[in-house]
């Protein structure tokens, strides 16, 4: 399972009619499959730019995947998002103790990403 | 019902013994009283930097002002999170359409909301 979120801000007032357009146009997101449990959320932590939440989950990487690349989210994305979102973040969680779920990659196997992994050398973090 | 959740980086090296052992003392938050639905996650978007994430819920924000002035609280934001965490962001939400619950505001007023 993997839940996917966006945290956002918009252009328009809090309260206005176009934020309300906004988020119905959001909830439409909902029926395109593979989608679960779409809500969109209002944020109140004080100190956060944001002010809305979007999130949803998918129950694998393939359906993550097949919604990221489907028509109406493309649309969605390039018709509102990209002209009613001043600032966002994306968030995606699986749950922990578990590998992440393997992704394709090229001339990779899915198949090592899921086996136990060797801890990796320690890399230098700031 | 308000959602409370924090995505941060550790200072540990990614599969250490020092990381695992951060992310089970977080168990203890789990225990205190008006935490429900915690969970302990790993955000996997490349997308941005975090590499885990604490989410619980509230049922109210009396819940959640309890359990941030609780001891276990305290103490594992002071001997743990603050040694340990070297990024993190907090946010927090709630359904919409619901009025957020007032809180007291010098010289402020609750009815500031309506509309």
């Amino acid at each position: 399972m993997i839940t996917h979120t966006c945290v956002f801000r918009l252009k328009h007032a809090k309260g206005s009619d176009a934020e309300a357009s906004f988020i119905k146009a959001a909830k439409v997101l909902a029926k395109i499959a593979g989608v679960q449990e779409l809500s969109v959320m209002k944020q109140t932590f004080a100190k956060s730019p944001y002010s809305h939440l979007l999130t949803m989950k998918f129950s694998n990487r393939a359906a993550y995947d097949g919604y990221m690349n489907h028509p109406d989210h493309v649309i969605f994305t390039r018709e509102r998002w990209d002209k009613e979102v001043v600032d966002f973040m994306i968030l995606d969680y699986e749950a922990l103790g578990r590998n992440p779920l393997p992704r394709p990659r090229p001339g990779g196997s899915a198949a090592e990403a899921i086996r136990p992994r060797i801890p990796a050398p320690p890399k230098a973090r700031t | 019902m308000i959602r409370h959740t924090v995505v941060f980086t550790l200072k540990h090296a990614k599969g250490s013994a020092e990381e695992a052992a951060f992310l089970k003392a977080a168990d203890i938050l789990a225990k205190i009283p008006g935490v429900e639905n915690f969970e302990k996650l790993r955000q996997v978007s490349p997308k941005n930097n975090y590499a885990f994430g604490f989410s619980m819920e509230f049922a109210d924000q009396r819940a959640y002002d309890g359990y941030n002035i609780h001891p276990d609280h305290v103490a594992f934001v002071r001997d743990r999170w603050v040694p340990e965490v070297a990024d993190f962001m907090e946010i927090d939400y709630t359904p919409l359409g619901r009025q957020p619950v007032e809180r007291p505001r010098p010289g402020g007023s609750a009815a500031a909301i309506s509309r």
